[in-house]
């Protein structure tokens, strides 16, 4: 499983998403990579990413992407991320 | 070794309270205080200002939480992060998350030292109710007790 974590630079947001990814995959034992990266490597058209993590404002920015798109409103909400991992991984 | 604290991420003065109008007057003031304390560059806030005003608040991670930064650059002095504590809401235009309370700006580089500020960033802003603590907040000295006593 490819999982692409994006913001608009690939060095914040995206990182945070990422971190908080890895650690909901690993109790929910899913396996899977995460990468960190911005809008511009995330829409290339042979991203091989299957999901796509973002905040809510970046949605519209990632309009047409192959990828599932999964926007995370609190980045620092295990919950959420939990729950909306789940669903679209299991 | 231990890995550093998210305390010495932050430089001194690099925590301020203010009350400005703006998300983009916050945002703008937390990256100045990185410049102040040596750690961008002398026009980190355009660049700050600018990457809001072009890609939209998705900076705004979590219920009154943005955490701003500019262009990755080779010129990007030190790691290190502040932070600005508002005393009005500020509407970024997030709509799960305004409005914004806190401003955190990081220094934009994407070395190891980055990776582990972050991670401590997040270690902390995962802990339950550190976001409404740092609010009742009235002085720098109690705002670094909080950041010590809650590090997962």
């Amino acid at each position: 499983m490819k999982i692409l974590a994006v913001c608009g630079m690939g060095i914040g947001t995206s990182v945070l998403l990422k971190m908080n990814a890895e650690r909901v995959m690993e109790q929910l034992d899913i396996e899977g990579e995460v990468d960190a990266t911005d809008l511009e490597t995330a829409l290339r058209p042979d991203s091989p990413a299957q999901i796509v993590l973002c905040t809510p404002e970046l949605k519209p920015q990632l309009d047409g992407i192959r990828a599932e798109i999964v926007t995370v409103d609190n980045v620092f909400d295990l919950g959420e991320l939990s729950q909306k991992l789940q669903k679209s991984l299991l | 070794m231990a890995s550093a604290s998210l305390n010495d991420y932050i430089p001194q003065g690099c925590i301020e309270f203010c009350a400005d109008e703006t998300f983009l007057q916050s945002a703008s003031r937390a990256a100045e205080l990185l410049s102040s304390a040596g750690a961008a560059s002398s026009n980190y806030s355009a660049e700050v200002v600018q990457i809001v005003n072009e890609r939209g608040p998705y900076m705004v991670v979590a219920p009154q939480v943005a955490i701003v930064h500019g262009r990755p650059s080779e010129d990007t002095l030190t790691t290190a992060a502040s932070l600005v504590i508002s005393s009005v809401d500020l509407l970024s235009g997030s709509e799960a998350n305004d409005p914004v309370r806190l401003v955190f700006a990081i220094s934009a580089t994407s070395n190891e030292q980055h990776l582990e500020m972050l991670q401590s960033l997040s270690n902390f802003l995962v802990v339950p109710g550190v976001i409404r603590e740092l609010q009742s907040c009235s002085t720098v000295s109690e705002v670094r007790q909080i950041i010590s006593n809650n590090l997962q």
